[in-house]
């Protein structure tokens, strides 16, 4: 009787906590405000949802009955279908990796609670699989039916096409996630959590990046099957649906292989993570990266100054959430130029690569751009608003001080030594006087865009606090996406030209830095004009509200 | 009854915990004091089983808790020293998922959980988010999880932090009345005053040894067992030396 008991009460709270779990997973209780998170997640489904059904359309439509002549191409277009639905589930679970595992707030709350580990981790796990499952239904809800309905229109069957892809779609998702879960897990097996911890954003950017930078040479890696692990889910689909069995590896053998691996590697993690807490408590992080307070002193003068360049360094390198969102704005373009700078290396360009290109020329401005960029969308994140007033304190001092040491940490900490990198590179590729020419100018360009996406910036960075709606994101994505369509193309080309016409580049660099000294003086205007704002500037409905009585 | 016998904790070489022994019986509110740093917080995650000791027992009623934890927690209450709360869920929200996972019926919760936030001061606000909340609301919320299943054992890690003067006040009713009802209390703070008018009995730690564990009426007064304690310069002299380091005393003065 009292093992009935117990047993039913293990199961309640199997599914009460599976429900909690999964509620802090779909809701991202790490985002702040409400509105915020329910609006994030919206996005990200619907967002999710649109992509696979649009490129579901396009990639599959031309197999549909009479248009297509044969389905010779199905393979590969299916395999790039999974490639991308793969890779965007994968960057999504990359954004989630602190709730991979029990956070240190699950543990704060439910670790007095009388539950049984067991209980803990398969509830985790059965919330990431409920999640997942999410995902894979927005993802498939019109994709598999198209692909069923297209391709079922040649073969027969469409009702099974459809089907069998969505549980092919399923599982690739789940192998997708609990791979990432996984190598988090192996992670903290080998290294402890306190370092994994450490490490996490780095192990986030190169995942990112090793996600998105195959999609650039796609059509070469897609032949080279053993390694590439969207193609064993193509073929696993063939075996499905078709019930050929091709030589060599079972695609099933494989694909179940690997996840049951992955499973194993989650929960081996997960107990070894419940045990350490209650051998050694929570883990902090001792030994944390110091940025250099040397460069800071040699370059910046001024105390105060010097004080806002230290917050601001340590805060990007050690605040998760700031990290991440430069992340989030860096990771595409710098996965982009990785993959074009593959194929300049590997292919034609290869024997003309000292000669001035645009194929080169663009990727330090690039570089450049979407890293003030990035730092522009992470500052808006705030840190810990409660802690500002150690800035309040610090304006009869000098606001001025404070909104030029945010200046110069840009300039010291980002402008000069991206600049300085990549200009080493294009001087060993073009030679030294055309390479620190183009480095010259995009040093210019480069002041100039930091002068431009800050100059109304008059605020200590981190320390308001976020309002989800009120960033300008009219303003923000209609930037990033001319960036790299119109900007990045015709500063750089003109910087092909003008490296090799220095005359032309004196013209340039004065007309810089007289747009340069027009911001600054604009800048010093404002400042003398009002504070420094700690606070989100309230909607201009709430103001006109105020005016008006 | 709660017997705490040679407790020790280590983390690595670092001995933070050595050799503690004590007993906590029915009915007696203990107070649970030591400086900074001297053992308190990891002594108290001990007897909760939430941290596994180098060395020692905890028994409960003649029965080592890390044997029967599960079942020695569902007689516990705990508030942490620094509590998290999920700051998606309200307070209501958050008691209710509490209660749930301790099986306690919902339509017990759904009287017991506005009821025990009105007492706290915390009716009006109990369906706001917690991410909202204060320092002393949020203590509140984590004094009502703990008290929600009415435990038998009473263990708080600083309770008074952040609480308001009524909350204080209503706090300090709870737990006289809970002691007059046999729950055994150990509750730790750094406020001299409260422990004096609340407790019974101090365990003073220092360096994580117990060097005092008495009933209160015995000593001559809390404060001048800390003084002897914890300094050996007298005040005056060390904020000398301070306030000599800032460059500004002189002139305060």
């Amino acid at each position: 009787m009292i093992g009935r008991a117990f047993c039913i009460g293990a199961v309640s709270r199997f599914f009460l906590l599976t429900k909690h779990f999964f509620r802090r997973l779909l809701l991202r209780d790490s985002l702040p405000y409400e509105e915020g998170r329910r609006s994030a997640m919206i996005f990200q489904v619907s967002g999710f949802a649109m992509f696979t059904t649009f490129i579901a359309n396009e990639l599959f439509k031309k197999y549909l009955s009479g248009r297509a002549r044969d389905l010779s191409g199905l393979p590969f277009d299916k395999t790039l279908f999974l490639t991308l639905m793969m890779t965007a589930i994968g960057m999504i679970s990359v954004f989630l990796w602190k709730q991979v595992t029990l956070d240190s707030r699950d543990r704060a709350n439910l670790s007095p609670l009388p539950l049984a580990a067991a209980t803990l981790t398969a509830a985790k796990f059965c919330s990431l699989l409920a999640w997942i499952s999410v995902f894979t239904v927005a993802g498939s809800l019109l994709a598999a039916p198209l692909y069923g309905h297209y391709v079922g229109s040649r073969t027969g069957g469409a009702l099974w096409q459809g089907g069998s892809f969505f549980l092919t779609l399923w599982i690739a998702n789940m192998t997708t996630f609990l791979s990432i879960a996984a190598l988090q897990g192996l992670v903290v097996i080998a290294l402890g959590e306190s370092r994994a911890r450490r490490l996490a954003t780095v192990l986030q950017m190169a995942l990112l990046l090793g996600f998105l930078a195959p999609l650039a040479g796609f059509v070469r890696i897609v032949d080279s099957t053993g390694v590439f692990l969207p193609f064993w889910f193509s073929r696993w689909h063939d075996r499905l649906t078709t019930g050929a069995v091709a030589r060599g590896l079972d695609p099933g053998a494989v694909i179940f292989s690997l996840l049951g691996a992955c499973i194993f590697v989650y929960f081996l993690a997960l107990i070894r993570q419940l045990n350490a807490v209650a051998q050694n408590g929570e883990q902090y992080d001792r030994r944390r990266i110091r940025p250099r307070p040397r460069l800071g002193a040699l370059l910046i003068h001024h105390p105060l100054e010097r004080a806002i360049d230290s917050f601001f360094v340590k805060t990007l390198i050690r605040g998760s959430r700031q990290a991440l969102q430069m992340l989030l704005v860096l990771t595409i373009p710098v996965a982009y130029m990785a993959g074009q700078l593959f194929i300049t290396i590997s292919d034609r360009d290869w024997q003309r690569i000292h000669i001035p290109s645009f194929g080169l020329a663009y990727m330090p401005l690039a570089l450049l751009f979407f890293t003030l960029l990035a730092v522009r969308f992470a500052v808006r994140q705030p840190l810990a608003p409660g802690a500002s007033h150690i800035f309040l304190c610090a304006i009869p001092h000098g606001q001025e001080r404070l909104i030029s040491g945010l200046h110069k940490a840009l300039i010291f900490r980002f402008v000069l030594p991206l600049t300085a990198a990549t200009g080493i590179l294009l001087s060993l590729a073009w030679g030294a006087l055309p390479g620190c020419l183009y480095s010259l100018y995009t040093l210019s360009l480069a002041v100039t865009m930091q002068q431009a996406l800050f100059h109304t910036y008059l605020r200590v960075p981190f320390t308001s606090p976020l309002i989800p709606d009120q960033f300008k994101i009219k303003l923000f994505w209609p930037l990033y996406l001319m960036g790299y369509s119109f900007g990045l193309a015709i500063f750089g080309h003109l910087g092909v030209a003008l490296c090799i016409r220095p005359v032309g580049l004196a013209v340039f660099l004065a007309v810089a830095a007289g747009l340069n000294a027009a911001l600054w003086r604009r800048r010093k205007r404002l400042l003398s004009e009002m504070s420094l704002r700690f606070e989100a500037a309230p909607e201009p409905a709430i103001m006109e509200l105020t005016a008006s009585g | 009854m709660l017997e705490v016998k040679n407790l020790s904790k280590e983390f690595g070489y670092l001995r933070v915990v050595d050799g503690v022994s004590f007993t906590l019986r029915p009915g007696e509110i203990v107070g649970f004091l030591g400086p900074n740093g001297a053992g308190k917080s990891t002594t108290i995650q001990m007897i909760c089983g939430l941290l596994e000791p180098s060395g020692g027992q905890i028994m409960y009623n003649g029965v080592n808790v890390r044997d029967r934890l599960a079942d020695f927690k569902s007689r516990l209450g705990y508030v942490p020293e620094q509590g998290e709360l999920y700051p998606h869920l309200s307070a209501y929200e958050y008691l209710e998922l509490v209660g749930e996972l301790r099986m306690i019926p919902r339509s017990r919760l759904r009287r017991a959980i506005p009821a025990m936030l009105d007492l706290l001061g915390l009716g009006a606000d109990m369906h706001r988010p917690c991410e909202s909340y204060s320092k002393g609301m949020r203590q509140k919320v984590l004094i009502a999880a703990a008290l929600l299943h009415d435990p038998d054992v009473l263990v708080l890690d600083e309770p008074m932090e952040g609480l308001d003067v009524t909350a204080n006040l209503v706090f300090k009713d709870i737990l006289d009345l809970l002691g007059r009802r046999g729950r055994i209390i150990l509750f730790s703070s750094h406020i001299l005053e409260v422990v004096e008018k609340l407790a019974e009995r101090v365990i003073v730690l220092h360096n994580g040894r117990i060097v005092a564990d008495d009933s209160l009426c015995r000593h001559t007064s809390l404060e001048s067992l800390f003084r002897r304690l914890v300094q050996q310069d007298p005040v005056d002299h060390r904020a000398e030396a301070f306030l000599s380091l800032t460059g500004r005393h002189s002139s305060m003065s």
